[in-house]
């Protein structure tokens, strides 16, 4: 158990620190790139101005899901996180006493619509040609997969590797880990300014004044909040979405069951509200229902109930027995949209020790514990096994 | 659209009902009992012919035929949800459908504070707000041989009825004891037809033959499968001894150390929260006219805070009153004349109800009763031990910290039990750091609601239809 937190003597208002990162952040991104930097032997401070996960990370759903990645980039990061996560299902309970409920259910891809077929094909081979696991299932297959699927569902591509992890768990337990390697964690802790130069940055906290050789920016949606303190202007939107909660209801869903539409809601830059079903069981036994996608400001979470009821026809669509379940309660995020849908991860090129982790929208989870991993790799200047170039921020900056 | 939308029908939403009807408003009553009158006015189904009705339940008759004749009520209809711009979501009988009053008033009473002991989840454990319930409108006998533990008046009303319904009480267990009360009272013989009304209360207990222990609480409740005997022990014990306990050999515990009100409404209608040290817990501020931060949104009764029926119905009174002059129905003057001799009566009416949890406290040992295996949350089985963890070791510092890691107020009570008991048990027994004041953030929708009913209105596509859609302005 860990009781670091409270042994550590406690410090006065405004002291001073030294360290060699300040993460500014502590949602699954920040507290990945917490872990892995402290694991590769840096002094790390990790700054959140409320709690673990209680931004866009406690209102998600954990999806660890490989098809919907738009890009290349997207998806060869993905796969590294993939891999990073099934590892970490095993090192970090084993580190902090907390299971993230790490669950390799595999995932259904509904092609229903006559015009999604087309699309699902070449999504596929993309895919199946980037080393993608998957399979196609036709009638029979499906309800072999999902019994209470709707009767008329005739296609389906089953992803077998794609998995879920409780993801405010995992954000707990990457926080934890790193407090035990020796990271210090400041909760309720908002910064104020940041400076830097080319050689060191500085942090100033509401207690303390943070001097670092690097400071990296994993503030989700309110990665312009924190960039304008540098002077900087860089668009991350917020893109809302809502979950439904269903219990009561007398079905049974194995996989994370989506429509083909998904991956074209995640890639488009519609502006207007996009609804696309994701239908899937929480280990607690309710069902989970999304998923919309609405570009709204940062700190709308608000549910909006007409936005459930669309959600709820669309579960219903695929899964008629849900219909006599009850919506027991329903929850929002902001998915944090880089301006070419692809995450943000590198120095700032006009403050190099400035280094962003944001950006990821509706995969954060999924890309969560590779991004950590690829910040230390940069950090510690070691090659990382995706090369860096896709990512960096200077894409948004040409001169 | 009516004028306004009442959310209660108990003595605050009926007094405000009638005063609305006399002013010349359309209103509208909802009430997810499918009876009017509350807790406090509770209604037996008309079926049940009842040969002696009680004085309270003939003038709560009495009111309920006024309202009825006064506005359009909606019995056994949820308020699942409410925004900013006060659109009201309701669920009657699977039928949903959003209304926008021009004015809500928000009188949804308050419903037993929770407390965890072991053994509180046996069946055969229930709140008395539940036991009286059962009464009134089941006409069930929740047990044989009842054991009453708690605090106030509320206690001796509930022995009262269990009593009358043929439950053997064995003994009421008040916290409260003479010397506590002895302070407050000088200032409560100031209210000598309250306290009748008290005494009242305990003399037919006591003719009954029921004891009544003072200084005492509640400790632990056991059995296998459902509750067979009750352990109570003194409040206060001595520094380093256990406490001594009693067991009692009951079928039935009636719990009710406080009250709490539900909030989510008002919180999702942006209405400020103010502390309520009667409530001990942050509820709707309001002005004089019971009108809320939220342009539109009222308040009355116990939603608000502490005060009893009678203060409820003054209150209920005066936001009626609010409305019409909100509306501009009445001019500002005559909303003052009207509410000036109400205001006067409210005034004294709030003198006593502050009063009572000085002379009836809650003792602040009730926290010392829930073990590490204690669950704290029902819905998701979490643990005392798991909820306190979260916050001296995962450093949580509010509710919805602890929910972060822990799940509790995931559940289908939507965190009314979790989160009406653990903000102070977890503040008194986690030690410094953690916020008695937190609760859970509201979210709609705030009652379960059938999820073919949504679907049937989400299916519709906006442009052609043209009812309430996704994006209706």
């Amino acid at each position: 158990m860990d009781t670091l937190s409270k042994s550590a003597p406690a410090c006065d208002p405004g002291q001073r620190l030294t360290a060699d990162v300040v993460v500014i952040g502590a949602g699954i991104i920040g507290a990945s790139c917490a872990f892995a930097l402290a694991r590769a032997g840096l002094a790390v401070h990790l700054v959140e101005r409320d709690a673990p996960a209680r931004g866009t990370s406690g209102a998600c759903e954990g999806n660890l899901v490989l098809w919907d990645r738009p890009t290349s980039a997207d998806l060869h990061l993905a796969m590294w996180s993939h891999q990073r996560w099934a590892e970490l299902a095993v090192e970090l309970p084993a580190q902090t006493g907390i299971d993230i409920e790490y669950d390799r259910k595999g995932s259904l891809m509904i092609v229903r619509d006559e015009g999604d077929v087309a699309a699902a094909q070449v999504k596929c081979a993309w895919l199946a040609a980037e080393g993608v696991p998957l399979e196609w299932l036709d009638q029979a297959g499906v309800h072999a997969a999902e019994p209470d699927l709707a009767p008329d569902i005739a296609l389906a591509v089953h992803f077998p590797a794609d998995a879920q992890i409780e993801p405010r768990l995992a954000t707990a337990a990457l926080v934890s880990a790193a407090r035990g390697l020796g990271a210090r964690i400041h909760n309720h802790e908002a910064v104020l300014s940041i400076e830097s130069s080319e050689a060191a940055t500085m942090v100033q906290t509401v207690r303390h004044r943070i001097t670092a050789s690097w400071v990296v920016v994993a503030a989700g949606v309110w990665t312009p909040d924190v960039l304008r303190m540098l002077g900087v202007d860089l668009q991350v939107s917020a893109r809302k979405g809502q979950i439904a909660i269903v219990a009561g209801a007398p079905i049974k869903v194995h996989h994370k069951v989506m429509e083909a539409s998904y991956m074209t809601t995640v890639a488009n830059d519609e502006t207007e509200l996009q609804v696309a079903a994701v239908v899937e069981a929480t280990r607690a036994g309710s069902i989970l229902m999304g998923s919309s996608r609405l570009l709204t400001h940062p700190n709308d979470r608000r549910v909006d109930l007409e936005v459930v009821n669309r959600i709820v026809a669309k579960g219903v669509s695929l899964f008629p027995g849900l219909a006599s379940g009850k919506v027991v309660r329903s929850y929002a995020g902001v998915r944090p949209l880089s301006p070419d849908h692809s995450p943000i991860i590198g120095p700032l090129p006009m403050a190099p020790r400035v280094v962003l982790a944001t950006g990821h929208e509706g995969g954060g989870v999924m890309m969560g514990a590779a991004t950590g991993d690829l910040v230390a790799c940069l950090i510690a200047g070691r090659a990382a096994p995706v090369p860096f170039e896709p990512y960096l921020p200077s894409r948004f900056f040409s001169h | 659209m009516p004028d306004l939308l009442i959310v209660g029908a108990g003595p605050a939403g009926l007094s405000a009902t009638n005063k609305a009807g006399q002013l010349g408003l359309d209103c509208v009553v909802v009430d997810e009992n499918t009876s009017a009158g509350g807790q406090y006015y509770r209604q037996p189904p008309v079926a049940w012919a009842n040969d002696r009705p009680s004085d309270r339940l003939l003038r709560g008759r009495a009111k309920i035929e006024r309202a009825t004749a006064a506005a359009t009520f909606r019995l056994g209809c949820a308020v699942y949800g409410i925004d900013a711009e006060h659109r009201i979501w309701l669920d009657q009988d699977g039928s949903v459908e959003r209304v926008e009053p021009a004015c809500v008033l928000l009188a949804t009473g308050a419903y037993d504070r929770p407390v965890a002991f072991p053994g509180w989840t046996l069946p055969g454990v229930m709140s008395a707000g539940s036991a009286q319930a059962l009464i009134k409108s089941q006409q069930v006998r929740p047990g044989a041989r009842a054991v009453v533990a708690g605090s106030g008046p509320f206690l001796y009303v509930v022995a009262l009825e269990l009593l009358h319904a043929g439950v053997h009480v064995i003994e009421v267990i008040e916290a409260a004891t003479v010397r506590s009360a002895l302070p407050f009272l000088p200032d409560s013989m100031r209210y000598p037809a309250r306290l009748a009304e008290l005494v009242g209360y305990a003399l037919p207990l006591l003719r009954a033959g029921v004891r009544i222990r003072r200084g005492a609480m509640i400790s632990s409740a056991g059995g296998d499968q459902r509750l067979e005997e009750v352990r109570v022990r003194p409040v206060r014990s001595g520094a380093n001894d256990p406490p001594l306990e009693r067991v009692i050999d009951a079928d039935l515990l009636c719990v009710g150390y406080g009250f709490a009100a539900s909030t989510e409404l008002a919180q999702l209608a942006g209405c400020t929260l103010a502390w309520d040290r009667g409530l001990q817990q942050n509820v709707p501020a309001y002005d004089e006219w019971q009108a809320t931060s939220a342009d539109g949104v009222f308040v009355a009764g116990e939603a608000s805070g502490l005060g009893g029926a009678p203060v409820a119905e003054c209150e209920g009174e005066l936001a009626a009153i609010g409305v019409a002059r909100h509306l501009g129905r009445i001019s500002d003057a005559g909303a003052q004349r009207m509410a000036e001799p109400i205001r006067s009566r409210l005034r004294r009416l709030r003198r006593f109800a502050s009063l009572l949890p000085r002379l009836f406290p809650a003792p602040p040992e009730l926290a010392e009763l829930a073990r590490p295996e204690t669950i704290v949350c029902r819905c998701q089985n979490v643990t005392f031990e798991r909820a306190l963890e979260a916050v001296t070791h995962a450093g949580a510092t509010t509710l919805n910290e602890v929910k972060t890691t822990t799940r509790c107020g995931m559940g289908w009570c939507q965190g009314r039990i979790c989160g009406g008991l653990l903000p102070s048990l977890l503040a008194q027994r986690a030690g410094t750091g953690f916020d008695p004041a937190s609760g859970f953030t509201a979210r709609n929708p705030v009652r379960p609601v059938q999820v073919s009913s949504l679907a049937a209105i989400g299916r519709v596509e906006p442009s052609d239809h043209g009812g309430p859609g996704p994006d209706h302005p």
